[in-house]
C-alpha cells in the first residue's frame, strides 16, 4: 500500500448471511460463512494490526494457521484499492482491469491492485447486498458486500476514525439473520475476550459502535438496528446477541446469481476447491524457532534471520509461496506453483502443468501470447521462455547487464530478478515478506 | 517437463543468433578456482559403481545401478560418453541437449552389452560450465549443491519414485506403505526411454560459488548438521574428505563419491 491517502467516499452495503464483515477506517474483511477458529485468525489479525499494515498482518495470521482459515475477501484502500482474496470465494469489480478476482484452486491467497483514479469503482463478493445499509466502523453477520469507492466527498465517510489496535470494534445487536443457514458458531475459550469477534457484546461496546455504523432505509421504514431504541426487532425477527445482522429486505441470500466460476485471467480455478483432491507437491521443511518455514539445509532463516536450530527436525509441508510475482501494474501474484505468462498465456503452448496460473500482463506487442513460464520446483524458481516472438531477457541483480534467455532452456530464477518480455515490459520477482505456515 | 519440443515453436532469428553466441564457446578453464573429487567403495562391495570424471569445464559424477549387473560397467561408460558427448555441446537447445543425452544413453547400454550384460543402468550429473554461468543436468539421484555465502541448495530433484509421489501432493509414508521402493528410479542411463526425463537447468555462476555434487552413498546419510559443517573446509579437497567421512561414520555402506569445484580466478586442481 502505498502512504498516501485516498480521498473521497467508501460506502460498503452489506448482504444477509452466516459470515463475518468487518470494516475499519481503510480496510474491510469478508470472512465467507465462518464465525470459527478459522476465521479468528483473520479477525484477530485484521483488528490487532496497525492500520497501515492490515493486509500484511492478516496474510501473515494465514500462513501462520498453516492456511487453515475459512475463504475471506480483505479489501484496503489508499491511493489504490488493495484486494486480497483466499479459497473458494470470488471477488467481482465494476473496474475495467479487474473483472473479478478468484481464490478458488489456488493454495495461498491471490491479490490484486486496482487504480480507480476519478472513476467510481464498487468492489463485491458473496449475496446480493441490501442498498440500504453502509457499514462505517465495526463488525456485523453478513453473506457478502458491496463497497463504492468514490473519490467525491462525502463527509459520513470522511470522517471515520480509525480503531485502535486491539480495542473492539463489535456493534450492536440486531435482528437475528432470517436468512443465514448455518446458526453463528460461538469463538473458542481460548481466544482472549478482547480479541473474540464472536463473543457476546456489552452495552458499552454496543454504544462505542452505535455511531459507526448507520443504516439507511428511508424507502423501506427498516428500523435503524444501531440505534438501542430498536431493541424490539421487527416482528418474525429473532434478536441475537453476538452478532449484528441487518434486517434484510430479502431474507432469501441470492444463491443464484453468485459469480461466474469459470478461472479468470492468471488464476486456474479448481473446481473441488483447495481442501478437496489437494495436488499440491509436498516439499521437505525445517522451521526457524519463530515458526517459519526454509529448505532444510539452511543455516539462517529466510524469513527473519534467526540462526537455525541443526537439530531442528525436518518434516514434510505443502509446497509454500517462493516468492511474489510483480506484475507491471504492481499488482503481485504469490509463487506457490507454476505460472505462464504472456498476452494470451495457454497451458498447452507453454508446455506447463494444468495447474499452472494464466496471467495476463499486457496489450503490448512484443509480448507474446504465451511468452515465459515460471516453474517451482521444491524450494527453486525457474523462468523458460516458450519460444517468444522477441524473445526474454533476465537481469538477476540491479545494475547487471540483461542475458537473453535460450528458447525453452531452463534457467534459475532468483529472488530480485526481472525479466523483459520482448520490449519494456518486464515483470519482478519478488521476496516474501515472512514465510511462516506451511500446510502439512 | 517432457521435452517434447519442436523445432516449429522457435522462432528462426533467435534460433540463429543463440547459434552465433554459441560458436565457438570454449569451457571456461580458468573459472574454476579449485576442485577435487574422491570416491571409495562400499563396505564389503567387490567392485566400485561409482565413477566421476573431468575434462575443460565438465565434470561428472555417475552412479551405476546396484540392483543390475554391471553397475561399474555403466557408471564408468556413462561418465566417459559424456565428457565426450556433452562435454564438446555447442548449443543448450532442449533438442540438441537431448538427443546428446540419447547419444549417452545408447553408450552406456553398447557398453554394458560389450561387457556381456543385457541390463545396465545409471544415474548421473553433469556440470557444464560456460562463459558466467553454469548449466547442470541429471538423471536420476545423483545430486548436485551450491555452496553460496554461507548457505547450501540443493539444485537438482531426485528421479525417485517418492519424489514423484510428493510432487504429485501424495502422502509418501501411505503410498510407500502401499506399493514400496519409493527409492526407485523414474529416470536414468541404460534403458530405452528412461533417460528422457533427464533435467537441464541454467545457473549464475558467481565468484565464490561452489557446487558440490555426490552419489546418494554420501547424501541420503548426511543430516543437517554435517552440511553445516562443510562450510568449514575451504579447499575443496578438504570439502570432499568431510563428505566422503561424514557419510561412512554415519553408517553408509554403499559406494561414495563426492566432487566439489569453487568458482573464481584461478586454475583447475587435482583429484584427492
Amino acid at each position: 500500500m502505498t502512504s498516501a491517502s485516498r480521498s473521497g467516499a467508501v460506502h460498503v452495503r452489506v448482504a444477509p448471511g452466516s459470515g463475518a464483515l468487518l470494516r475499519r477506517a481503510t480496510a474491510l474483511l469478508f470472512v465467507d460463512g465462518g464465525t470459527d477458529s478459522r476465521a479468528a485468525t483473520m479477525v484477530d489479525a485484521f483488528l490487532a494490526s496497525d492500520e497501515s499494515a492490515i493486509v500484511e498482518a492478516v496474510t501473515d495470521a494465514v500462513t501462520s494457521a498453516s492456511f487453515d482459515v475459512a475463504p475471506f475477501a480483505l479489501i484496503a484502500w489508499n491511493s489504490q484499492v488493495h484486494i486480497v482474496v483466499f479459497g473458494p470465494l470470488d471477488v467481482r469489480t465494476d473496474h475495467a482491469s479487474l473483472p473479478m478476482l478468484s481464490g478458488a484452486g489456488s493454495t495461498t491467497w491471490v491479490e490484486r491492485r486496482v487504480r480507480p483514479g476519478d472513476e467510481t469503482v464498487v468492489v463485491e463478493a458473496g449475496a446480493s447486498v441490501d442498498p440500504a445499509t453502509d457499514l462505517e466502523l465495526g463488525r456485523v453477520a453478513a453473506g457478502g458486500f458491496a463497497a463504492t469507492f468514490s473519490t467525491r466527498g462525502d463527509a459520513s465517510s470522511t470522517t471515520v476514525s480509525s480503531i485502535a489496535p486491539g480495542s473492539d470494534p463489535r456493534p450492536v445487536a440486531a435482528p437475528a439473520p432470517v436468512a443465514s443457514p448455518e446458526p453463528p458458531t460461538p469463538a473458542p475459550a481460548t481466544i482472549e475476550p478482547v480479541a473474540d469477534p464472536t463473543g457476546p457484546v456489552s452495552g458499552d461496546r454496543l454504544a462505542a459502535l452505535r455511531a459507526a455504523m448507520r443504516v439507511h432505509d428511508a424507502a423501506t421504514g427498516t428500523p435503524d438496528v444501531t440505534d438501542p431504541t430498536a431493541a424490539d426487532a421487527p416482528p418474525g425477527l429473532e434478536p441475537v446477541d453476538d452478532e449484528v445482522t441487518l434486517a434484510p429486505h430479502d431474507p432469501t441470500p441470492d444463491q443464484t446469481s453468485g459469480p461466474p466460476t469459470e478461472p479468470t485471467a492468471g488464476h486456474a480455478s479448481h473446481p473441488d476447491g483447495p481442501d478437496e483432491l489437494d495436488d499440491t507437491p509436498f516439499v521437505l521443511a525445517v522451521r526457524c524457532p519463530r515458526g517459519h518455514v526454509n529448505p532444510i539445509h539452511v543455516s539462517v532463516c529466510q524469513s527473519c534471520g534467526d540462526l537455525m536450530d541443526v537439530g531442528a527436525p525436518t518434516e514434510t509441508i505443502r509446497q509454500p509461496p517462493l516468492a511474489m510475482l510483480e506484475l507491471p501494474t504492481a499488482e503481485a501474484i504469490a509463487v506457490d506453483r507454476a505460472i505462464v505468462i504472456g498476452r494470451r498465456p495457454d497451458h498447452e503452448a507453454a508446455q506447463a502443468d494444468p495447474r499452472a496460473q494464466l496471467v495476463v500482463v499486457s496489450d503490448d506487442p512484443s509480448v507474446s501470447r504465451t511468452h515465459v513460464r515460471i516453474d517451482v520446483e521444491d524450494w527453486s524458481l525457474t523462468v523458460t521462455d516458450c519460444g517468444s516472438r522477441s524473445g526474454t531477457a533476465i537481469v538477476v541483480r540491479p545494475g547487471e547487464e540483461p542475458r537473453i534467455l535460450e528458447p525453452w532452456v531452463t534457467h534459475e530464477l532468483p529472488v530480485g530478478a526481472r525479466l523483459f518480455l520482448g520490449g519494456p515490459t518486464s515483470v519482478v520477482i519478488r521476496a516474501i515478506p515472512t514465510r511462516r505456515g506451511g500446510r502439512g | 517437463m517432457p521435452p517434447a519440443f519442436d523445432e516449429a515453436t522457435l522462432t528462426t532469428d533467435i534460433a540463429s543468433t543463440l547459434s552465433d553466441l554459441f560458436a565457438g564457446v570454449s569451457p571456461i578453464r580458468s573459472a574454476i578456482a579449485d576442485w577435487a573429487a574422491g570416491t571409495t567403495v562400499g563396505t564389503g562391495r567387490r567392485e566400485n559403481q561409482d565413477a566421476w570424471g573431468q575434462r575443460d569445464g565438465t565434470f561428472v559424477v555417475a552412479d551405476g545401478m546396484g540392483g543390475r549387473p554391471g553397475g561399474s560397467t555403466a557408471a564408468v561408460a556413462a561418465v566417459a560418453a559424456a565428457l565426450d558427448i556433452l562435454g564438446t555441446a555447442s548449443t543448450l537447445h532442449p533438442l540438441d541437449w537431448a538427443g546428446r543425452m540419447a547419444s549417452l544413453n545408447d553408450a552406456v547400454i553398447l557398453a554394458g552389452r560389450r561387457a556381456g550384460h543385457d541390463r545396465v543402468g545409471a544415474a548421473i550429473a553433469v556440470v557444464r560450465c560456460l562463459p558466467g554461468r553454469v548449466v547442470i543436468s541429471h538423471a536420476g539421484d545423483v545430486r548436485i549443491y551450491r555452496l553460496r555465502q554461507g548457505e547450501v541448495q540443493l539444485l537438482t530433484r531426485d528421479h525417485t519414485v517418492g519424489t514423484e509421489i510428493n510432487s504429485a501432493g501424495r502422502d509418501l509414508d501411505s503410498v510407500h506403505a502401499a506399493i514400496g521402493k519409493s527409492a526407485a528410479l523414474t529416470s536414468f542411463l541404460g534403458a530405452t526411454t528412461s533417460w528422457q526425463r533427464h533435467s537441464l537447468r541454467v545457473l549464475d555462476a558467481r565468484h565464490g560459488d561452489r557446487l558440490v555434487m555426490c552419489t546418494d552413498g554420501v547424501h541420503r546419510r548426511l543430516d543437517r548438521g554435517d552440511w553445516a559443517d562443510v562450510h568449514d573446509a575451504t579447499e575443496c579437497e578438504r570439502l570432499v574428505e568431510v563428505l566422503l567421512d561424514r557419510s561412512a561414520a554415519a553408517g553408509s555402506t554403499d559406494d561414495r563419491t563426492a566432487l566439489a569445484m569453487t568458482f573464481g580466478s584461478g586454475t583447475l586442481g587435482s583429484a584427492a
